[in-house]
């Protein structure tokens, strides 16, 4: 089944030559991935920093190196070309950034009350 | 990578990750109580425990990324210029198909006897 394209007219030209044409079903699916595997990232290292002990900015320090090895893991997963599956760069580190902290602060709260209060 | 087993396996080394991630838990839980019932003071957790935790995190983040599915291209134009006209243009839905046998049937040649 030939994929939709998101831009404007086929074979439309400007200056630099023919508009790209993006698939919607790729981009949607490729975020898709993004924010499955950020949540179950957030979670898990949630989990560690609870288990660890962690408190304070040492836990935060935790939630950004973790961020740094998820983006490894997907420049990885590209196999280092990261401009053939998203239009944006900087989402191997940014996506979902925050959206995950608040994962992280989630499962580290309670892993932390679990095991060293409890 | 064959698909089934590739994916068996990721999921498995996910599955294995979280135990090992809970396991570590309930292990750090029972150093705690170790530690309280002794009177000592909790500065950090046995180094194996430590790296169990890491390891176990690093399986996850990773296998959690591959089960997820593949990556898709999303340059529509390019990936179609190296496909050929019959793989692109192909809608199995609007097959069709003919033949003889309908001559057989006890219908068919009520429409062709001669008026």
């Amino acid at each position: 089944m030939p994929k939709r394209s998101a831009s404007a007219t086929p074979g439309e030209e400007n200056k630099d030559g023919p508009l790209p044409q993006y698939s919607e079903l790729a981009i949607r699916t490729n975020i898709g991935i993004l924010e499955y595997s950020r949540t179950c990232q957030a979670a898990a290292s949630g989990m560690a920093a609870g288990i660890l002990g962690l408190t304070g900015v040492s836990g935060f320090l935790f939630y950004v190196i973790c961020v740094l090895v998820q983006a490894a893991v997907w420049e990885l997963k590209a196999g280092l070309d990261w401009r053939t599956f998203f239009l944006d760069r900087t989402l191997s580190v940014g996506h979902s950034i925050v959206g995950g902290l608040f994962t992280y602060i989630l499962f580290w709260v309670f892993l932390y009350g679990m095991v060293h209060v409890y | 990578m064959s698909g089934g087993s590739w994916s068996t396996l990721v999921r498995s080394l996910c599955f294995i990750g979280l135990i090992s991630l809970i396991h570590c838990a309930y292990s750090a839980a029972q150093h705690r109580s170790y530690l309280r019932l002794t009177e000592q003071e909790f500065t950090r957790l046995p180094a194996d425990i430590l790296l169990q935790t890491i390891v176990s995190l690093v399986l996850i983040c990773y296998s959690a990324a591959h089960v997820a599915g593949d990556f898709l291209p999303i340059r529509a134009d390019t990936q179609v210029r190296t496909k050929s006209w019959d793989t692109v243009g192909n809608c199995p839905s609007f097959y069709t198909f003919d033949h003889r046998a309908k001559s057989l049937s006890p219908y068919f040649a009520a429409d062709l006897r001669p008026q």
